[in-house]
């Protein structure tokens, strides 16, 4: 799952995508999306890396890996997108 | 016979996190993009616009929603196939030549090109030494097309 402001889905490939989210409302969707019971217990927390402007925080829970992307381009800490990657054996089938 | 409509609310409307196609639809309303698996390891993304008609769509490899694009080439002629279901001759108007260079395109990439009704644009992704197709963009000219997010945006 992706949530993130919207925007052009196919796009060009050097398009830049600059609007980001707050991160209360990124939490806001991502509780409503994956509410923290179903995420199982949490694995390891904010592991965060830093290239350029951008930042990603990632937490892995016993169900899923929850990801942040955040923008600094444009204004700070807005969160460009948020990426839930289930850990269902369905799940591993054509993820490349 | 509230047993049954009760669990027919609760089939349609779950009160936990949604996690078929079904419980999304219910919960958000009609999708404004979708993928299909068509053939040959060939997907179709169509970008639908206000009016519920297609305005942008991709065909190409599968993959993962979390990268920009795929990384796999694309059988030029396999895509033109599809190419030639979803937006038949008919519905594309005259040809007008090859369209403008799209920014950033790849050296050595195909120019887009132009229809009365639509513009195809040949996707490469991240540019090679050689630049390697990975399918094709197919932009709708309609009206209603107009107010999506920018395809190309600096």
């Amino acid at each position: 799952m992706l949530i993130e402001p919207r925007q052009a889905f196919v796009h060009s490939f050097y398009e830049k995508r600059q609007s980001t989210i707050s991160k209360d409302v990124a939490l806001e969707l991502l509780d409503e999306a994956v509410p923290p019971a179903t995420r199982g217990k949490l694995l390891l927390g904010s592991v965060t890396a830093q290239t350029g402007c951008t930042a990603f925080e990632t937490y892995s829970y016993e169900n899923m890996n929850v990801g942040f992307i955040h923008s600094f381009c444009i204004k700070p800490g807005g969160v460009a997108t948020v990426q839930v990657n289930l850990k269902r054996t369905e799940c591993d089938s054509g993820s490349k | 016979m509230r047993y049954l409509v009760g669990c027919l609310f609760v089939l349609l409307f779950p009160v936990g996190a949604p996690q078929t196609s079904v419980e999304f639809h219910a919960r958000y309303g009609k999708p404004d993009v979708e993928r299909f698996n068509v053939r040959w390891g060939l997907m179709l993304t169509v970008e639908y616009g206000t009016d519920g008609q297609a305005c942008r769509m991709r065909i190409g490899p599968h993959y993962d929603i979390n990268r920009f694009g795929p990384d796999a080439a694309a059988p030029p002629d396999m895509v033109a196939d599809i190419l030639n279901e979803v937006v038949p001759p008919e519905m594309r108007g005259k040809e007008l030549g090859p369209g403008e260079k799209i920014y950033g395109s790849c050296a050595g990439a195909l120019l887009p090109t132009e229809y009365e009704n639509v513009k195809f644009n040949p996707y490469y992704g991240l540019c090679e030494k050689t630049p390697i197709y990975r399918g094709v963009d197919v932009l709708f000219k309609r009206m209603e097309c107009q107010s999506l997010p920018r395809y190309s945006d600096r």
